[in-house]
């Protein structure tokens, strides 16, 4: 099997929505570094976590998660 | 900066406290009961005194330093029976992940430490026909001790560590 990996636009639609890290973490009940590591793609969220990112940024799922390396 | 931040901040900031505070207290006291248990320096030299006070002093700071932490660290726990979704933001799953990243360590870091004890006993016994590091029993009780909470806090704190 490729070795495929989660990448994100977080950052893109952070800046869209004018986000900091520290804001999308409070809104999604999670600490500030583990918005920074997701959206270094050194921690994959699970779906509950991903989901509810996706909703605050109003868009869905696959526009901010997407496959890499496939 | 919201409390969620704040307070992640100040539970790192316990842990390194503990992790030093523990680490020279128990580092130092092993370290001289081996020193003393192998005869190194004289038990009756004037040297052995003035280091043995020294050791003392360093064990008793390094005590009350983890103390004064552990007991930050348990007013901060309480604290957060209060507010529910707080304590849930500092506990979400990238933190429980890397908690137990730390344990996995630690777990085999402890095991590593046991069959090196096992060997120490063995090997020269067995090759050199001699006796390996002397090491009392107290001190290994301790030496596992120290092992597992600096490698368990100190995995933790690598594992949720920002590039």
């Amino acid at each position: 099997m490729e070795d495929v990996s989660l990448g994100n636009y977080i950052k893109v639609h952070r800046a869209r929505k004018n986000l900091t890290q520290e804001e999308l973490a409070g809104l999604v009940g999670v600490t500030r570094p583990t918005i920074n590591f997701i959206e270094n793609g050194r921690f994959v969220p699970s779906t509950l976590l991903a989901l509810k990112i996706a909703r605050i940024f109003e868009v869905p799922f696959e526009e901010v998660f997407f496959l890499e390396g496939m | 900066m919201s409390q969620i931040e704040r307070m992640n901040r100040f539970r790192k900031n316990l842990l390194k406290g503990i992790l030093w505070g523990f680490g020279i207290w128990t580092a130092a006291q092993m370290i001289w009961t081996g020193v003393a248990f192998n005869g190194i320096i004289s038990q009756t030299s004037y040297v052995f005194e003035i280091i043995s006070r020294f050791i003392q002093f360093a064990v008793y700071a390094s005590i009350l330093v983890t103390i004064f932490f552990s007991l930050k660290y348990w007013r901060y726990k309480w604290s957060l029976r209060k507010d529910p979704q707080i304590r849930l933001a500092l506990d979400d799953e990238r933190l429980r992940l890397s908690w137990f990243k730390a344990y996995r360590f630690a777990f085999f870091i402890v095991v590593s430490m046991y069959i090196f004890l096992f060997l120490n006993d063995w090997i020269p016994a067995i090759v050199f026909h001699k006796q390996g590091i002397s090491i009392p029993q107290d001190t290994q009780t301790q030496l596992t001790l120290l092992v597992a909470v600096l490698s368990c806090v100190g995995a933790f704190l690598h594992y949720s560590r920002e590039e």
